[in-house]
């Protein structure tokens, strides 16, 4: 029997499910609404501004100068990593996920902690650079892994040069999977929020924000976040398109020929471990000693435990209310996804991943319009906090319900039907116990991932509320940085967990395309 | 009264039908083997039994009731219908006894009847093992235990055998049959082994197309098939004209063959003489009729393809003690008595 039926869903998931997509689609929508009503000539007047287009110009300017130094970071380390016998290179190999374990804005704070008063452009474009490159380099190492080398050494044997047959053969398989992760830089530079306020650069989400914080001028800020998720849902599409042009060079058959990596003589060998050494230091090395620096500094008040503790209860508890919501929202999708193939069941479930393309700053925003004009009792309550946490973070939710419900094979619940379970009981029996733990795991991905995120709840968050991520902007703004110090170290630890998580997945999809290539 | 009886069954996915008015009966204790290529159709009529699909014409009728027909259906869960699916169907997060008990927990003597089952199963030692443990035979063992648990009017078998290798195979459809008559279920099994079904089956069915084609006795179907597809479906066949001499024999290009006395034929008649490869053989002192021009080796024996003079290519099974060298000349004949279908029946 066929793992995806083309048989119709039950009516009572298919609805549930479209329900759960309708409602994560919500602010989205009251985004378009609220744009609406500014009225058309409102409307032209900001898209004529010569501001509106400054910000356009910085905020693209600064995603392709950090995508290009990803890339000029990203192709070396990849190659020294798969082509060569690097010292250390399976060290190297695991740490390469690392820089994403820092929020953008610890390491903007770590910086402004190292070197007062440094902000702009270029400061922006090297913090995010540092915590964003690995976007680029990951695909890029599993690509380069996986490439068919026979390729190249036709090539060479047809009588190209090696850099040549190079360029000809695995530099052009790498591309797709390249492109995928500098759309993903971009996305990431583009939604940043965190480094490019406190590093002071009028990109799209700090104009948004000033503009929402100066209320004489909301509409100019949603005309603004407009933009912006349009450009986010163009990086998406083309993200989507390069990723499964990657999947293609990776579809063959076969036994693929494994490289042998190159010896490096001892100057190179030393050369290279400086460029890892260097990349090290900027990406991790300068954040991390900034931030201890400014520990052990200590305040000029001693560390108030009981604030630091009230901060990581709050964040730990409505991440998790979140979580919940997202998890809820996430399971009938899932499970109609999972099991149904059909073109209804693809439009609700990219409904769904609208999350992706409404940067935390958007999402904030059109919630308290939404809040204030229609639903005033919940306006900076927990509830629409934790709401705006659970549509930001629903992909993820999805894709590991998704993906952990999809491992169960119909038959199981077939089974169980005819041992006299109904519907209902049969999938609970079954696909719903089998998928729990990779369920429970999506939901502690939001969870983790909900506890780092600071726009929306800068904007959501009930007056007197105290996050981790709050109190660590408060007081970098203050430049209060060693006051700052225990939140962002908390926050690392926090974030770590995931990233580390991430890596190790990584690690184990590498062994297993090589066992199967 | 027969165990279950299906009339005029039509059934598919979206309107459209994947099979087509499939009728036919099968006794108590009963064990059918449902044969056919991949897409006839057989797994579908095996959800559409299981309750998983409404017909779209005709009905289903379990020990006398009707169970699915246009316009009611019993649920799965309502049928006591037992299924083995294909494979990796034992719930992974229950051990051996749980996956067996699983659809008689309510039951006060569930315990028993679990010990019962393992007994029969012959997987005593086995009650607290995970599924991911046992080898693929064992997990078929179970799942049969797990279907059988609560006594159903009739078990399901979804390829049960394609997961295993060659070897455990055999071993496996003794061991599956001798369960099913120890417990006196009746069964239908799905499968596109035909040598399978052949060897298991009290009863066969033949599909193609989402239509039932032949249904009977395995040894009836096997020696006087009712069409050429039918023949073949069950093996290897020759297919040669013919016309007819007498009421018991044929001529064709290489001499004169025996059939089987069907009465109503007619000398003159032409046709088509269907013949298996091991009912043909290679005679020794006679004059060459045909040129060895393959010898593929099955181990217990070999297929051997000649060319007789007149341009027919003939397989045959020969010993594998014999050597045959393509390009030899060698004279063939029919041994045994071969099945004779008038033109009329091939193009009726």
């Amino acid at each position: 029997m066929q793992n995806k039926s083309n048989a119709k869903a039950p009516l009572l998931l298919f609805w549930g499910a479209a329900l759960c997509a309708c409602i994560a689609a919500i602010p989205l929508v009251y985004l378009a609404i609220r744009i609406g009503g500014a009225g058309v000539s409102e409307i032209v007047s900001i898209l004529t501004r010569l501001r509106t287009w400054e910000t356009v110009g910085i905020s693209v300017g600064l995603a392709v100068v950090v995508v290009t130094a990803s890339l000029l970071i990203s192709y070396p380390t990849a190659l020294l990593l798969t082509r060569t016998q690097l010292p250390l290179r399976r060290f190297w190999f695991t740490t390469a996920a690392l820089p994403l374990a820092i929020p953008s804005y610890v390491a903007a704070y770590a910086w402004v902690a190292l070197i007062p008063g440094m902000n702009g452009f270029w400061a922006a474009a090297l913090v995010l650079t540092a915590v964003s490159f690995p976007y680029v380099l990951l695909p890029l190492l599993v690509s380069l892994r996986s490439a068919d080398i026979g390729l190249e050494q036709v090539a060479r044997s047809l009588g190209e040069k090696s850099t040549f047959a190079f360029l000809a053969t695995t530099f052009r398989q790498s591309i797709p999977a390249a492109a995928a992760g500098s759309l993903l830089v971009a996305l990431y530079v583009l939604s940043d929020f965190g480094a490019v306020a406190l590093l002071r650069v009028d990109a799209f989400t700090r104009v948004i924000y000033t503009s929402y914080r100066a209320s004489f001028d909301r509409s100019n800020a949603a005309v603004l976040a407009g933009m912006l998720v349009i450009l986010a849902v163009i990086l998406i599409s083309l993200e989507r398109k390069a990723r499964g042009r990657s999947l293609r060079f990776r579809a063959d058959k076969g036994v693929a020929s494994i490289t042998v990596p190159k010896k490096l003589t001892p100057i190179n060998s030393a050369l290279s471990s400086l460029w890892f050494i260097a990349i090290a230091v900027i990406s991790l090395g300068i954040p991390i000693i900034s931030l201890l620096i400014r520990l052990a500094e200590g305040t000029r008040r001693a560390l108030d435990w009981a604030e630091l503790m009230n901060a990581v209860l709050n964040t730990a508890w409505i991440s998790a209310l979140g979580a919940v919501i997202a998890v809820l929202l996430a399971l009938p999708i899932a499970a109609l996804a999972a099991n149904f193939r059909r073109k209804s069941t693809s439009t609700i479930e990219s409904i769904s991943y609208s999350g992706l393309a409404l940067p935390g700053i958007v999402i904030g925003l059109s919630l308290v319009y939404l809040s204030l004009n229609t639903v005033p009792f919940l306006y900076q309550s927990f509830v629409l906090l934790a709401f705006a946490y659970a549509v930001l973070f629903l992909p993820k939710s999805l894709g590991a319900s998704r993906s952990s419900l999809e491992s169960v094979p119909p038959a199981l619940g077939q089974v169980a039907q005819t041992l006299g379970y109904s519907p209902l009981r049969a999938w609970l029996a079954t696909s719903g116990r089998i998928s729990l733990p990779g369920i429970a795991a999506g939901g502690l991905l939001v969870m983790l991932t909900a506890m780092k995120e600071l726009p929306a709840t800068l904007m959501l968050r009930p007056t007197g509320f105290d996050t981790l991520a709050t109190e660590l902007w408060s007081r970098t703004e203050l430049a209060a940085f060693g006051a700052a110090a225990p939140y962002a170290l908390a926050l690392i630890l926090l974030a770590a967990i995931p990233s580390f998580a991430l890596s190790r997945g990584f690690l184990t999809s590498e062994k297993e395309t090589m066992v199967s290539a | 009264m027969s165990a279950i009886s299906i009339q005029g069954l039509s059934a598919g996915y979206g309107g459209e039908a994947v099979i087509n008015d499939i009728s036919f009966e099968l006794a108590e204790q009963q064990l059918l083997a449902i044969l056919g290529p991949s897409g006839s159709g057989k797994s579908t009529l095996l959800k559409t039994i299981a309750g998983f699909l409404t017909p779209m014409t005709g009905s289903i009728t379990l020990e006398g009731v009707t169970v699915s027909s246009t316009t009611s259906l019993v649920p799965p869960e309502k049928r006591n219908i037992g299924l083995v699916p294909q494979e990796g169907s034992l719930f992974p997060h229950l051990d051996v006894s749980a996956n067996i008990g699983f659809g008689i927990k309510r039951d006060p003597n569930a315990r028993a009847r679990v010990d019962e089952l393992l007994e029969i199963i012959g997987m005593k030692e086995f009650a607290h093992t995970r599924p991911q443990e046992l080898s693929g035979g064992q997990q078929q063992r179970v799942a049969l235990a797990r279907a059988l648990a609560p006594k159903p009017k009739l078990i399901l078998l979804d390829e049960p055998f394609t997961a295993l290798d060659t070897s455990l195979r055999a071993q496996m459809r003794e061991d599956i049959r001798s369960i099913l008559t120890l417990t006196s279920t009746t069964a239908i099994m799905v499968t596109h082994d035909q040598e399978e079904a052949l060897a298991t089956a009290d009863q066969l069915a033949l599909m193609q197309g989402g239509q039932l084609i032949a249904y009977g006795v395995p040894l009836s179907l096997y020696n006087n098939p009712e069409s050429i597809s039918v023949a073949r479906l069950l093996g290897e066949i020759n297919v040669i004209p013919a016309v007819v001499e007498s009421n018991n024999s044929v001529r064709t290009d290489f001499g004169v063959s025996l059939t089987k006395d069907s009465g109503e034929l007619n000398p003159g008649d032409s046709g088509t003489l269907i013949v298996r490869p091991e009912a043909i053989a290679i005679v020794e002192n006679s004059t060459p009729n045909a040129t060895i021009i393959d010898s593929l080796f099955h181990g217990h024996d070999s297929l051997i393809s000649v060319r007789t003079d007149s341009g027919l290519v003939i397989k045959l099974r020969e010993p594998t003690h014999i050597t045959r060298t393509p390009g030899a000349r060698c004279s063939v004949n029919v041994t045994r008595p071969g099945i004779f279908l008038p033109q009329a029946r091939i193009n009726p």
